[in-house]
């Protein structure tokens, strides 16, 4: 049977608005990739945020698509950013 | 539009450095206009990645000061609700020639604006809140 892990999923901007809270858990085969959760992200989300571009962030950096998740990864979802 | 000619001092910044070598100091003060989205606004209300934000502005600053020949560079940006007129970004940028001050200025804001997790919410005359759409 295939392992699981929750990962937490920090929200703001949009993601927060349309998920109406500010994190969300989201559980994973072990080994699941940045671009996996995304995608599970994305269909979690409501008709309204399917047209929301995000990027994931792992420990504060914008990771790639590829990047494995690890147990205790700090992820969050980053809409277009609006600074200034 | 206004334009003096005076015998009296012209005060500057406090930014930590200027000194007798500092021939620009450049001060950019970003407000809050009262549209956002063609909604007219009482405030805007900045919301921010704390640990990754603080990280990504401390980067590109470094990144500034070894790109361009300038000598101190100083940024503050609000957060949370930020009325409408007041100041939501302060930037002051310290150079021996305009030149290298004015190049590292429009740099460092557009990093900023494309980079730093900063975002912005709409308030509206009613006191609902929107994301904002303006990238």
């Amino acid at each position: 049977m295939t392992e699981h892990i929750n990962i937490k999923i920090r929200l703001f901007s949009h993601a927060r608005y349309h998920f109406g809270k500010n994190e969300v858990t989201i559980a994973l085969p072990r080994g699941s990739s940045i671009a996996e959760i995304a995608a599970e992200l994305r269909s979690m989300g409501g008709t309204k945020f399917k047209k929301v571009p995000f990027r994931i962030a792992r420990n504060h950096k914008i990771a790639g698509d590829n990047e494995i998740i690890r147990e205790g990864d700090e992820l969050a979802c980053i809409p277009p950013v609006q600074g200034g | 539009m206004k334009v003096t000619f005076s015998d009296k001092p012209i005060f500057g910044s406090e930014a930590e450095y200027a000194g007798k070598d500092t021939g620009a100091e450049l001060i950019f003060l970003g407000r809050v206009r009262d549209i956002e989205n063609g909604i007219p606004i009482v405030a805007l209300e900045y919301e921010y990645y704390p640990e990754m934000a603080e990280k990504k502005l401390t980067e590109i600053a470094h990144e500034t000061m070894e790109k361009f020949d300038i000598q101190n560079l100083e940024c503050t940006h609000r957060i949370g609700p930020v009325a409408t007129g007041e100041v939501s970004v302060r930037i002051v940028i310290l150079s021996r020639n305009r030149k290298s001050a004015l190049r590292a200025m429009q740099w460092f804001i557009d990093r900023l604006k494309s980079e730093v997790p900063v975002w912005k919410w709409g308030i509206a005359q009613d006191g609902k809140r929107f994301p904002s759409d303006t990238k």
